[in-house]
């Protein structure tokens, strides 16, 4: 093969190689997979933010705030589909990628890698260009007829910030009430 | 119900112990009664020379406890230096199970830590103790009996913003591709 050749050939696989299928763990729960799955496509990745009543209940107990944080709250279809756009205007290019996914009963857990990157302006520093992150997360869920009504998340939002800069405000906050 | 009644009732809810968390395990009770193991003499109890009950000679591990995802192989000798700076650390350090899933060789555990550093290793050095209260989600693969890879992930931005710890923010480079 010549160079060029091989130049080529790294091309196509750095550019254009799909990602290994996740290892799942789903068996007798395979309607909540392809429930999730199509989240993890349609909400995650492509950001069709309108199609979030499809898949969140009219209220859904929410144990992540998506910023960090304790506590519990109750979010609407609206309040995800508001969350997806606004990551669709800062973080275009954010894809999440499922590596495991367990099954049991109404439960789907998934452990996932997240990349993206910020526009230099929005940084500490404001550094030029777009920076890029790259962290792992654990999420899960309950189904209640096809559709999530309890979340829970955790992300490493702490190497998110070392790797980005982000301006984010580290000063002490009070400790969360009990719930 | 008069003040002392009322307090006496507010020390006991206070003392109470933790709800039981919500298993998902039929069918995979070894594996639970072994997290479950885990999460009392290790999470809790910090006896960390039984850590090679638990773990395999080697395994792999997706979570450096600190933030950062790179995949690495531990082995319990690097989990008791964990669990005994952990005890000298964080003496009143808690994890309570809130929900587990268990499904094959896998077990996840939707958790919640809570605990105190003393003020003078921390930021501004405030008098006293500073207590934190955060969520973490972990998941294990079991192989005989034994750990052989885990991930996690902790609301470490919440504790550090809860009790101020001494981190460094800086900047730091992309994890190299796997």
């Amino acid at each position: 093969m010549t160079m060029l050749t091989t130049g080529l050939a790294l091309l196509m696989l750095a550019g254009t190689a799909p990602e290994p299928a996740p290892e799942t763990h789903c068996k007798g729960n395979e309607a909540n997979l392809a429930t999730y799955l199509q989240m993890s496509k349609f909400l995650f990745n492509e950001r069709q933010a309108e199609r979030a009543p499809e898949f969140y209940a009219p209220e859904v107990i929410n144990h992540n705030n998506d910023g960090g944080g304790f506590g519990t709250s109750k979010v609407k279809p609206a309040d995800m589909t508001g969350l997806w756009k606004y990551l669709q205007m800062i973080e275009p290019d954010r894809r999440i990628i499922d590596n495991v996914i367990i099954c049991n009963g109404d439960l789907v857990a998934a452990q996932v890698t997240v990349t993206g990157s910020r526009d230099g302006k929005s940084l500490v520093g404001k550094p030029e260009g777009r920076r890029r992150y790259k962290v792992s997360a654990m999420d899960m869920y309950r189904f209640k007829d096809g559709k999530v009504v309890e979340r829970w998340g955790n992300v490493d939002y702490f190497s998110q910030i070392r790797q980005m800069g982000l301006p984010v405000d580290i000063s002490p906050t009070p400790l969360p009430p009990e719930d | 119900m008069t003040m002392l009644t009322a307090g006496l009732a507010l020390l006991m809810a206070a003392a109470a112990p933790p709800a039981a968390p919500e298993i998902h395990c039929k069918g995979h009770e070894d594996n639970l009664a072994t997290y479950q193991a885990i999460s009392k003499i290790l999470f809790n109890d910090r006896d960390a020379s039984r850590a090679g009950e638990f773990y395999a000679d080697e395994f792999i591990s997706h979570n450096s406890d600190l933030g950062g995802s790179e995949k690495m192989v531990s082995n319990p000798a690097n989990m008791t230096r964990m669990w005994n700076k952990s005890l000298e650390e964080d003496p009143n350090r808690e994890l309570i199970d809130n929900l587990i899933i268990c499904k094959d060789d896998f077990v996840i555990a939707q958790v919640t830590l809570q605990g105190d550093r003393a003020g003078e290793t921390l930021k501004g050095k405030p008098e006293g103790r500073q207590r934190f209260r955060a969520s973490a989600i972990d998941m294990y693969r079991f192989k005989d009996g034994k750990v052989i890879e885990r991930w996690g992930n902790a609301d470490l931005v919440a504790i550090i913003r809860q009790i101020g710890l001494p981190v460094d923010m800086t900047i730091k480079p992309l994890p190299p591709e796997d």
